[in-house]
Parts: structure tokens; sequence; C-alpha cells
């Protein structure tokens, strides 16, 4: 397995399709590179925050161009993978309580 | 050995700006301070270091320092460190700052307030400053500066940067130093409460509310062009082709006056001053040395107004996503494309730009591979080389062969670097990793003119000071080598002869006689160690000519060495500058921004090794195809 891999079970930024509205449930590095997960929170993504992909580059569909709030950053397709997002509604729909553990669990 | 050094601070308020990449600071900075502004390096690193003085409405003079943007307190590239260390108060040679000014953009508070709540936990006097508001305003996002500031426990006012009152309400929030002077000190464990500002940072959000995605419909329409698969590409084709056209075809009017004002300069002074070695040390040695370097400035200044305009409209990160894939083959990230673009003006700017590259290993190899981008320095060689030898004829049609091979060798340049680049990939583990990309694509601008304008006169100054200052003392040693010690009374061969240069010059020859050189390129070469172009001149005065200016001598050089030299010396020597690192300057910036001598030599050996071998190869070939 690849060492920068972190995919997960959950969906990630890197599989999402272009346009949906996703919200960031949480931020997971790959054992090669544990900075990202500081790095990506940095820029913008934290749990709660809405995300989407914009775009994705030709050939290979590497890197995405990815809204994160109010910025667009473009980013590899191995870092949205470290981004598991789940839809608004399912992350708006979860009680307040619950988004503060969801917070504190990637801090 | 240890050095005290004592370091002299200036009265008065210290400021500094901290704030996220892209939020405008800069802008704000040359707002508040127009042309009152000195750039200089941070003691021991190569990041810009930007100091400006202004005067409040009450008379106050405030020193103000534009820190490099940052993400966070957490350094990820070397200038980021720099914004760490001054607001820590451990920079070498910095006072802490009075005065902490944090620049929010207001359309993207949720990033931007983390900082500012990052920094006011330093326990600094911190204003912040709400830029960007006017783009906020059409995009829907309202923010009350009262309301913020209630929320913040800290001053804030609204500023927009691009317009010339937009200052004005934080000049008076600092005239008010009761205000801000007294706030409580917070100290606390920066790690602890990281994970607090989120949470506080959402609460503001939400309270001014603000929680919601706003889409940015211009910026986004933009973008569905530029980084198009099939669209994009090709416009950076032709924006490329557009700079570089414009670089050669608008610079060769203003390139001809400076020409003709150092010729004009040298006659006056040779008019007035009487004949002998201080006439032949000014005229020959300073005038026609700082005029020959003088030359390039209408060439840098167009390129790095291209460069200054796309950085400012917001084109560069694109162009720089657009090749991220092509620089992957060569175990690169697109973050090299920009210091690889500027290195066509001057690899010295191109260098010091591979700061802005978090990853060490591809900050190191885009450094590397900078000096082998054609810079401008390379051009008065080639015209002299490729006007003597190169036939002026059409080839298949509409290309002109003196073009073709003008692009050749900038062709020759880019594949050199390419592969240097991809035999590093090959034997350094880390090439193939995967790199960190995450670089924000910020919303398009229209750049301003005083931005642009301050940029391009920070780039002349620097280019001045620092160029000119080595060409001019090679010129004068060059001088002063070739002019002892003076030939012998019978001495029937030229004055160079006896001279400690073509001492120096016949010694070497043995090593250069291989790659076809004959004692008088190999003299020539040592001075051109200065920089490139200065090879020019040196054949000039090794060929013992007395031409008056520039122009004059590389017509009469040209004629001369078309006639002494084989077409296979001449191919072999533009082979040879297509690598060769001749340019002490581009190698002392290396050894600064590295911090030792051990990657200023490895380039200095690899680049010397590389011309060598295309050298003996062009020159080998060309023999074998008769060219001798």
């Amino acid at each position: 397995m690849n060492k920068f891999d972190c995919s997960t079970s959950t969906a990630t930024l890197e599989t999402a399709g272009i346009g949906e509205t996703l919200a960031v449930l949480k931020v997971h590095a790959p054992v090669a590179a544990p900075e990202w997960a500081r790095w990506l929170e940095e820029i913008g993504f934290i749990a709660g925050e809405q995300v989407s992909l914009m775009a994705r580059a030709i050939p290979g569909g590497d890197p995405l161009v990815v809204r994160v709030g109010q910025s667009t950053f473009a980013l590899r397709r191995a870092e949205a993978a470290c981004v598991s997002v789940v839809p608004v509604e399912a992350f708006a729909s979860s009680s307040s309580l619950e988004r503060l553990a969801l917070g504190g669990a990637q801090a | 050995m240890k050095q005290a050094v004592i370091h002299v601070h200036p009265a008065g308020l210290l400021m500094a700006l901290v704030g996220n990449p892209n939020c405008g600071k800069t802008a704000l900075f040359n707002l508040l301070t127009g042309s009152r502004q000195k750039v200089a390096n941070y003691a021991g690193v190569t990041v810009e270091r930007k100091e400006g003085r202004f005067t409040t409405p009450a008379g106050k003079t405030v020193r103000v320092l534009d820190l490099p943007g940052a993400y966070s307190l957490y350094p990820r590239s070397p200038d980021e460190r720099v914004t760490c260390d001054v607001l820590y108060g451990r920079a070498t040679g910095e006072k802490r700052p009075d005065l902490v000014v944090c620049v929010v953009d207001a359309t993207n508070l949720r990033r931007n307030l983390r900082l500012a709540l990052a920094v006011k936990r330093l326990g600094l006097p911190c204003l912040v400053a709400l830029n960007m508001t006017d783009i906020a305003e059409k995009r829907g996002i309202k923010v009350v500066p009262e309301t913020l500031a209630a929320e913040l426990g800290m001053p804030v006012v609204s500023t927009v940067a691009v317009k010339n009152n937009g200052v004005e309400s934080l000049l008076k929030l600092i005239d008010e130093q009761a205000t801000w002077r007294t706030l409580p000190p917070v100290a606390a464990n920066v790690e602890a409460t990281e994970h607090g500002d989120h949470i506080a940072v959402r609460h503001i959000l939400q309270k001014l509310g603000l929680d919601e995605i706003v889409p940015h419909t211009t910026s986004d329409r933009i973008d569905r062009f530029v980084l198009n698969p099939v669209l994009g590409p090709l416009l950076l084709t032709a924006v490329l082709f557009m700079v570089f056209q414009a670089v050669f075809s608008w610079a060769e009017a203003p390139m001809g006056w400076i020409e003709d004002a150092t010729t004009t300069v040298g006659e006056l002074a040779g008019a007035y001053l009487a004949d002998g070695w201080l006439k032949s040390l000014i005229v020959d040695g300073v005038i026609a040395g700082a005029g020959g370097v003088l030359v390039f400035l209408p060439q840098i200044l167009i390129l790095f107004f291209f460069i200054l305009v796309l950085e400012e409209s917001g084109y560069l990160p694109r162009a720089a996503f657009l090749l991220d894939r092509f620089m992957g083959w060569v175990g690169l990230s697109g973050r090299s494309f920009i210091p690889m673009l500027s290195s066509f003006a001057c690899a010295i700017p191109g260098i010091m730009a591979a700061r802005t590259i978090g990853n060490p290993r591809d900050r190191l190899v885009t450094i590397l591979i900078a000096p082998l981008m054609t810079c401008s320095a390379r051009l008065p060689v080639y015209a002299l080389l490729i006007g003597a030898f190169i036939p002026q004829r059409e080839v298949g049609g509409f290309f002109e062969l003196q073009g073709v091979v003008l692009f050749a060798l900038y062709l020759a340049g880019i594949i050199g670097a390419m592969g240097v680049a991809w035999v590093l990939k090959q034997f350094t583990a880390a090439g193939r990793q995967v790199r960190p990309l995450m670089m924000e694509l910020p919303s398009y601008h229209l750049p301003t003119v005083r931005n642009v304008g301050i940029g391009l006169w920070q780039r002349a100054s620097i280019f001045i000071r620092r160029v000119g200052g080595i060409i001019l003392v090679s010129s004068v040693l060059l001088w002063f080598l070739a002019s002892f010690p003076a030939a012998p009374e019978d001495g029937d061969k030229s004055q160079i002869e006896y001279s400690y240069a073509g001492q120096i010059g016949k010694a070497m020859s043995v090593a250069f006689e291989p790659v076809g050189f004959n004692w008088q390129i190999s003299v020539a070469l040592i001075p051109a160690m200065a920089a490139r172009e200065v090879v020019v001149s040196a054949l000039g005065t090794v060929y013992s000519l007395s031409a008056e200016g520039e122009e004059e001598t590389e017509q009469a050089l040209g004629s001369l060495i078309s006639e002494t030299w084989s077409l296979a010396t001449a191919l072999s020597m533009l082979a040879w500058f297509v690598f060769a690192p001749h340019c002490l300057a581009t190698l002392a910036a290396i050894k600064r921004e590295t911090g030792g001598w051990r990657m200023p030599i490895i380039t200095a050996v690899y680049l010397f090794g590389l011309a060598y071998l295309a050298a003996f190869l062009t020159y080998r070939t060309a023999l074998w195809f008769g060219l001798g």
C-alpha cells in the first residue's frame, strides 16, 4: 500500500463529484506526512466547513481545484483524499454537541 | 570567529503587518508608506525584508515592517519562519514590534481570523485591519467592525487597500495609543488554545451571520476558461510567448539609448581627463563596465512588469497549477514555475523566489537549476557570436536562421534544467514522493498602477545595487590585470601578452584546447566570472581594441573574431555559455539562500562540468562535419 494513501471507508474530497456542496467531517494525514493534517486545517479544512470540488486537471485528474469556505485551493489528489466529507444536510442534522465532538477529534 | 554584533534600532514606534497570503497586506503597506520603503534581507536569510515609514495625522513617525504572509504561527517555508521569529521577538537583529496590525481579508474571515486570534495570544498590542471590505460587500458579506471588535476583544478598523483614502481610520487608530496600549496581555499556551480558536471563530461567524459558503461568480467564470484543460494551456502559451516577444522587441529602443548615453559619457570624460592610467581606468573600466550592465535594465524591467501584473492579477498561481503535472514528471511541483520564470530575467530573483517553496528538496532542486534558464546577461554573448558566425538567411520559408539559433539556445537551457531535475529525481528518494501542493488560487484582481510601479522600482534598485557593484569591481580588476606589468620597451608582442592576464590565459588554454578555445578566450573567461556579458568587453580588451563604446566594440570585435576563429570554436563557445555558471552574484545568492558553501560549490562544479561536456561534444561534432 502506498504510504501516502490515507483513504478511509468514508467518502473523501478526492472522489467527490464536481460542483457538489459538501461538509468536512474530519481531516486525517497519511503516515508519511503527518504534518498535512495541520496544514489542511490551517487553510480551512475544519469539521463543518463547506467544501466543493470545482475542477480536475487533465491529464490524470491531478491536481484538483477545491473551494473551501470562501477560498479556492489547488490540491493534489493525495491531499484531497485526506479530507473526509459528508453531504451538508447530513452534517447539519447532527446535533451541535456532536459537531463539537467531531471538531475535537481532529485537533 | 564569532563577532559581537550590537544592533541599534531607530527610535519610534515599530509596527508589523501580519496576515494570510493574498489578504492585500502588501497593497496596504504600499498605501501606508508610498515610496518610503527599503527592501533588504533579514539577517542570515534571503527573505526580503520590507520596511517603510509613514507619518500619522498627529505627526508621529512610524516604522512599519511588511512581514511575509503566513497561514499560522507554525512556519512551513523559510519566509513564514521569519514572520514567526519577528513576532516572537527572536529574529536576529530585529526589535520585537510595538504594535501588530493583523490584516484580515473580509471575504475570508474564517481562515484569517484564526491567525488574528493566534497573534493576539502572543501578548503584543494588536489591531485588526479588516481589508477588502469593498469586495466583501459586493459578494454580500457585510461585516460591522464594531461587532467584530466586541467579539474579538481587539480594535477593528475597516480598510480598502486599493483606494487612496482607504487607510484613514487605521491611521487615526494608530494615534490613539491609549486604545491599544492598554490591552490586557494574554499569555496562554499556544498549543492548548488552538482548537479553541476554531470554536471561537465559528462562534464569531455565527454571531455575524456569515456562516455560509458564498460563490465568487466572476473569478469562477474566468477560471472556467483559464483552467480549462484545452484552452488553459493555449492561453498560457500565448501569454508566455507575448511576454518574451515584449522583452525583446520593447527593450530594443531603450537599450539603444543606454548604449548611446554610455558612449557619450565616456567621450565626455575622455575629453576632460588627461591621458594616462586614470583616464583608462575611468573610461575603459568604470564607465564601459557600468554601461554594460545598465543596458540590461530595460529587459529586466519589462519581464518583471509582466511578472508583477500576472502576480497581482492572480494568474501566476493558475499557471503553476496548469504546469504542475509537467513539472511532476521531472520531480518538481508547479510551485517551481514562478522562480523559473523569474530566472529568464536574472537567476538571482529566481533563486530568491524559491523561498516560497515549502518542500526543502524541491526548493534546493529549483535553486540548482535556476541558473540554467537563459538569463538576459547571456544575450550580449549570444548576440556577438550569432552576429559574427551565423549567416542571415531564411530557413523553411519564414524563419530567420539567426533567430532559430537563438531559440535553440533558449530551448537548450530549458531542456538542460529539466534533464538535471529528472536525473535528481532518479537519484533522490524524496524525488519520487508525493509532495504537497496546497496552493491558494486567489480571486482575480485588477492590478493597480501603484503596486506594480513600486514593485518595479524595487526590482530596478536591487538590480543596479547588487549586480552593478560586482561588475564595476570586476571591470576594474580586469583592466588592472591586462595593464600590468607593462610590456618592456623592446617588447615585440602586444601589451596583453606580457600582463598577468596574458600569463593566466596561456596557462588556462591548455585545459580549454580540447574544446577549441584559444588563449584569448581563456583570458576573457576569468573576468566573465563576475557576469557573463563581461566576456564581450573582456574579449575587446584582450584583442587590444581601442573602441569608444560598447556597440562599436561589438561590431569591430565581431568581424575580428569571425576572421580568426573557426565556426566550430564559436559553436563550442555558445554551448559553453548555455551551461557555465559565469556569475558570482548567483553563486553568492545560492550561498546565502542555502546557508553554506556546499550548494554553491556543487552548482559551480556541476554546471562547469556540463558546460565543458557540451562544448567538447559541440566542438568535436563540428570538426567531424568539417567546420574547423
